[in-house]
This record gives C-alpha cells, sequence and structure tokens, in this order.
C-alpha cells in the first residue's frame, strides 16, 4: 500500500514537470521569437495592426425583453483562398465561434460594442476597433508569413442581453415568451473581410438591419355593466323578468349576450310594448281576471301605466247598448293611470251614461224574431249609441233587416 | 366559515410560475350613472399579459339571507374562435348546467394556471352596488400553436366572473340562474344560491399584437 502510494507522488510529480514543459515550449511557440521562422523577417515587428470596422445597425420590432444588444467580434487574418474557402462555413453561432472566434481569443483579437435597445429597437452606428496580433501574420504551421498578402476576416455576432441571436427563418410570428428573445428575422452575422499588412491601420464598414418577429399581446379594452337580481327564493312577484335582468357584458371588441341595463335609480327605457292582461269585465264594467286583454300602453318606472292607447276588449253589447260578455266588439278606449277607462272615451261608455257621436262599430250578434239582438251573429252596424246607451237612428248602416213601424226591426230581408 | 372556493383552491397545486399580480380594488356604491367595466390587457416581457376587469355590478332581490357576495374572476388565452364557442355554449345553458359548463371551460384551466382573481363585497336587504377592478396575469404560452411552435390564427382571451353568494354563516358558494318552472326548494342553501338571472360575466376578446 505505502509502494503504491509513493509510486503515485512520483508519478504526479513527473506529469506537473511534463506540463509545465509543454506549457513552456506552447509559450515559447506562440510567440515572435518562436514564430519566427529562419530566413524570414519577423511579421509585425513594427508596431500593431488596427482594424476599424464601422457597422450601420438598425433593428426594430425586437423581443420586448431585450434591453441590451451587442456586437461580438473577432478577427483573424489568413490566405485569401482560405478565407474564401471558409467564409461559407460561418452559418451559424457554433461555426462563428469555431472558425473566428477560438483563433481571435487566443490572439486577443476580439472587441465587443454594445448598445441599448428601448422601445424594442435600436438605430445607430456601431464602431468597432480590434488589435491584430502580429503572430497573426505568420502561418503557425510553417512560421513562415502568410502568402500571397494575406487578408483580415472581421465578423460580429449579434448579442441580444448577452445570448447570441437566432437567425429566425420561419416566416410566422413566435408568441414572445421568457426565453426566446433572441430570435432575430436576418442573419446576426456582420462579416468584413479586408487586405491587413503589418503595422497598417485598416478600416471596413458594413450593416447589420434586421428585426424581430413576435406576437406580443397587446391592449384590450372592453366594457360591460352588470344588473343580477330576483332571487327565485322570494315571492313569485318580486321576481324580476329575465330580460330585464340579463347580466349585461358587453365587449367593445366582441359583444356579449347581455344587454346594458340602467344604473341604479334609473327608470326602465319607456318603449311602448305589446302588454296581454289576463282579465275581463264583470257585471258591473270592472276589470274581473282571466280573460284575454290586449292594450297597447308602456310602463312607467314604478310599473304603472303611462299614456293610454288603443285597447282591444272582448265584449259585446247588449239589446240596450251595455256590454255583456262574451263577444267580439272593438272598442276605441284608453286607460289612465289608474288602469280605469278614461272618460269621454272615442266610442263607448259605461252602459246607459255618456253622451256619444256615431261611431264605426262592428258587432257580432244578430237580431231575433222580435227585432233583438241574439249572439252571436256577425252583423255590421254603422251606428252610435244614444245618451241613454240605445243605438241612434239613422246612420250610415247596412242592415240585413227592416223596421217595424214600433221602430223595432223585422225579421226577413228588407 | 365554509367556503366552498377556498376549499377548492386549497387542495389544488398553483403553479409558482403562473403567480397571479393582481391589483384588487374595492369601490363601493358607485353612484347611478357609474363608468361601465372595462378589460385591459398590457403587454409584458415575458409574453403574458394582465387582464384587468373593473366590474360594476347592481344586484337587488337577492335572498334576504345573503350576506356576502364575491367576484371570482377566471381568465384564459387561447384562439378567439374557441372561447366564442365556449361562450355561445355557456350562455345557452342555465342553471347548474351553466355552471357546469362555465367551470369547465373556464375556472378549471384558469385555476390550473393561477389566473384568478376573487372579489368579495357586502350584500345587504338583498341588495348591492359598486364596482371593482381585478387584475389577472394571463400567459401567452396558450396562444402558441403545439404543431408549428408560432402563435395562433386568431389570439384571444377568455374572461369571466361569476357570483357566489354566501349567508351571515359563511355557507354558500355559486349562485346558478333557477328555472322559471322551478321554484325554489326546501333547502336554505339552494334559496340563497338560486336567482333569477345570469350569475356572471363572461367576455370574449380578440388580444392584439402589441
Amino acid at each position: 500500500m505505502a509502494s503504491r502510494d509513493a509510486t503515485r507522488v512520483t508519478s504526479s510529480g513527473r506529469s506537473r514537470r511534463l506540463t509545465a514543459l509543454i506549457a513552456l515550449a506552447l509559450a515559447l511557440g506562440s510567440s515572435q521569437w518562436a514564430a519566427r521562422p529562419s530566413g524570414a523577417a519577423p511579421a509585425g515587428l513594427n508596431g500593431p495592426t488596427v482594424v476599424n470596422l464601422t457597422i450601420d445597425v438598425d433593428m426594430q420590432d425586437l423581443h420586448p425583453a431585450v434591453s441590451q444588444g451587442a456586437l461580438n467580434c473577432g478577427a483573424v487574418v489568413q490566405t485569401p483562398d482560405w478565407i474564401a474557402a471558409h467564409r461559407a462555413d460561418l452559418i451559424d453561432y457554433d461555426s462563428f465561434v469555431k472558425w473566428v472566434i477560438y483563433a481571435a481569443h487566443y490572439l486577443g483579437q476580439e472587441s465587443k460594442a454594445t448598445f441599448p435597445v428601448t422601445g424594442r429597437r435600436y438605430a445607430g452606428t456601431l464602431h468597432v476597433s480590434l488589435t491584430l496580433s502580429p503572430s497573426a501574420f505568420v502561418d503557425p504551421a510553417t512560421r513562415a508569413a502568410w502568402s500571397p498578402a494575406p487578408q483580415a476576416l472581421i465578423a460580429c455576432w449579434l448579442m441580444l442581453n448577452d445570448r447570441p441571436a437566432i437567425w429566425d427563418r420561419n416566416g410566422a410570428a413566435l408568441v414572445a415568451s421568457a426565453t426566446n428573445f433572441a430570435s432575430v428575422t436576418a442573419s446576426p452575422l456582420v462579416v468584413a473581410i479586408v487586405p491587413a499588412a503589418p503595422s497598417a491601420a485598416v478600416s471596413a464598414a458594413t450593416r447589420l438591419h434586421t428585426q424581430g418577429h413576435f406576437f406580443v399581446p397587446g391592449r384590450v379594452a372592453l366594457s360591460a355593466n352588470v344588473q343580477i337580481g330576483g332571487s327565485s327564493s322570494a315571492s313569485p312577484g318580486s321576481a324580476m323578468p329575465r330580460t330585464a335582468l340579463a347580466a349585461p357584458a358587453q365587449l367593445t371588441a366582441a359583444p356579449t349576450h347581455a344587454r346594458k341595463a340602467p344604473g341604479p335609480g334609473q327608470t326602465a327605457t319607456p318603449a311602448p310594448t305589446p302588454i296581454v292582461l289576463q282579465t275581463q269585465f264583470d257585471a258591473g264594467g270592472g276589470f274581473v281576471a282571466p280573460v284575454a286583454l290586449t292594450a297597447n300602453t308602456t310602463l312607467a318606472g314604478g310599473g304603472s301605466f303611462v299614456a293610454p292607447t288603443a285597447t282591444v276588449l272582448q265584449t259585446p253589447l247588449n239589446g240596450t247598448g251595455g256590454f255583456v260578455t262574451p263577444l267580439s266588439a272593438v272598442i276605441e278606449t284608453q286607460l289612465n293611470g289608474a288602469g280605469n277607462f278614461a272618460t269621454p272615451p272615442a266610442n263607448t261608455a259605461p252602459p246607459g251614461s255618456g253622451s256619444l257621436a256615431p261611431v264605426a262599430a262592428v258587432i257580432q250578434t244578430q237580431l231575433n224574431g222580435a227585432g233583438r239582438f241574439v249572439a252571436p251573429l256577425s252583423l255590421s252596424l254603422d251606428t252610435a249609441l244614444s245618451s241613454s246607451g240605445g243605438f241612434v237612428l239613422p246612420t250610415a248602416t247596412t242592415l240585413q233587416a227592416t223596421l217595424t213601424a214600433g221602430g223595432n226591426f223585422a225579421t226577413g230581408s228588407p | 366559515m365554509h367556503d366552498p372556493f377556498r376549499s377548492l383552491c386549497g387542495n389544488a397545486r398553483r403553479p409558482s410560475a403562473a403567480a397571479v399580480v393582481a391589483i384588487l380594488s374595492f369601490i363601493p356604491m358607485l353612484p347611478a350613472a357609474a363608468a361601465p367595466a372595462t378589460v385591459t390587457t398590457a403587454a409584458l416581457p415575458d409574453g403574458s399579459f394582465l387582464v384587468t376587469l373593473t366590474l360594476t355590478a347592481q344586484l337587488q332581490a337577492l335572498s334576504p339571507a345573503a350576506a356576502k357576495g364575491a367576484w371570482l374572476c377566471s381568465a384564459k388565452a387561447t384562439s378567439k374562435r374557441s372561447n366564442d364557442a365556449d361562450r355561445a355554449r355557456i350562455t345557452a345553458l342555465t342553471g347548474r348546467a351553466a355552471l357546469d359548463a362555465y367551470q369547465s371551460a373556464l375556472i378549471y384551466p384558469a385555476h390550473y394556471l393561477g389566473q384568478q382573481a376573487t372579489v368579495d363585497f357586502p350584500i345587504a336587504n338583498g341588495q348591492y352596488a359598486g364596482s371593482q377592478t381585478i387584475t389577472i396575469k394571463v400567459t401567452g404560452r396558450d396562444l402558441t400553436d403545439r404543431n408549428t411552435g408560432r402563435v395562433i390564427d386568431d389570439p384571444g382571451v377568455l374572461v369571466g366572473c361569476w357570483l357566489q353568494l354566501y349567508d351571515a354563516t359563511g355557507k354558500g358558494g355559486f349562485a346558478y340562474q333557477a328555472g322559471a318552472a322551478k321554484p325554489a326548494g326546501a333547502n336554505p342553501e339552494d334559496a340563497l344560491l338560486k336567482i333569477a338571472s345570469v350569475p356572471y360575466v363572461l367576455l370574449s376578446a380578440a388580444v392584439p399584437n402589441g
């Protein structure tokens, strides 16, 4: 056991020494002295090479979470053939890192330009300055300077909130989420290729125009009121009609099922509506229930009848002009505020009273042998009621009967 | 005190990611000319949006036993076409059937996503008039077509508030519209909850691209 441990310690010590030697060799190899090939002049000895890149940037409709953008830039110096061959390999962020950033990072040829994003957009000009290492002009394999005249490939990748932008080639919008803020619709890669010579300043200009394509849930405004009432446990008479109680939920964008209701204290809209009352007349001319009665009237806020309108009463007239039941008669009358017939009505009055002008009346009756009306039969009379409630004669009336000397209707045809 | 809704919530999971950012304000007894209810949604950086509902209500002729009311408000985002269909289906129903359909279409999914808010209000003499503002944070995740990963054709939001009624002891629950041919039964709780009109507000709206 102790021997094995000692061996391990010895082996570990050798390993450390070997690692140190390799590191030293690498450091020497990367220096300009080590890079100098025999018989060749050391490249870049006269000073650094500065590359200035100007980038026109215009971005809009970015993800609403994006607050900061940046261009991560790197440069490599290579032969024109190499650059031409590998330019097409820069297809995504991984290839950008592989072909540009690794080498640029190793030689310190990186730079980053940041910019703020407000209102989901940025427009401006960015300036990126990179310093090319003298070693960049030497082929590390041969220690010879790149030949023929090398070029510098400067590539920048767009970063959004410190994340590499993603080129979203799909035409449809993404729903904005907490994680997809880096998508843009154009390539986030900027590339410039310029001739590169040691100790010479190089300038280049390029552009990056792109945008996001997001669906960002936006602002909606709707309006509605609610009016609810009428517990079913209350007495039946207190239950409100459903139409008056429908929960109003009116949307500007999409109408709802409910209607707008008046506010508290407001009266209901008094639009005249046919109301059917189940009532009839008793012997004294008063209403009794139930019989069909159609009244065209309206309801006030308190539920009382308002302005009287034409009313159809299902009732007949007796032989003396009084109302009897049941027979069909059309009577022009009105209802007053208390629900009674208003006086004087157009063409009727309580039996045996009132002063009436001749009006048209349709009476569903017939005459018996003694000249008296019997029911029921259809007969049209243009007549009137006297003040005593009897029919006034003559009027423009077509009667299928004759009158006797005593003033009664005779039987048979005239 | 027994509270059916709180019992329901207490036994269910509420995802922390869907924390409701609710701004609730209670403005009792607005005048008759109170502003109509409004719903607004505002964009958020994570793709969710706030649905704010200002609900102006006038309640009357409720059971004399009613001492407290509450609006249980729920929201969910999906296609407006689907929301409209849900709303049409619910509004065509009454009574318990309407409540069942409403719960299935809105309350349950909204509860799962934490997209609910409840506001209480007092009831006196069977009446209440006032206004509440409810804000619910709604995720936009359901606006994504699961097949394409892209936004659906007609993004919309379904927002609804259902009336809850409670007596002085805290017993009660969801109100529901009783049919005209069905008078209240002997159960006092049923008598409390049955009302003659629609006990909810249900809104369907398009969600525009902000």
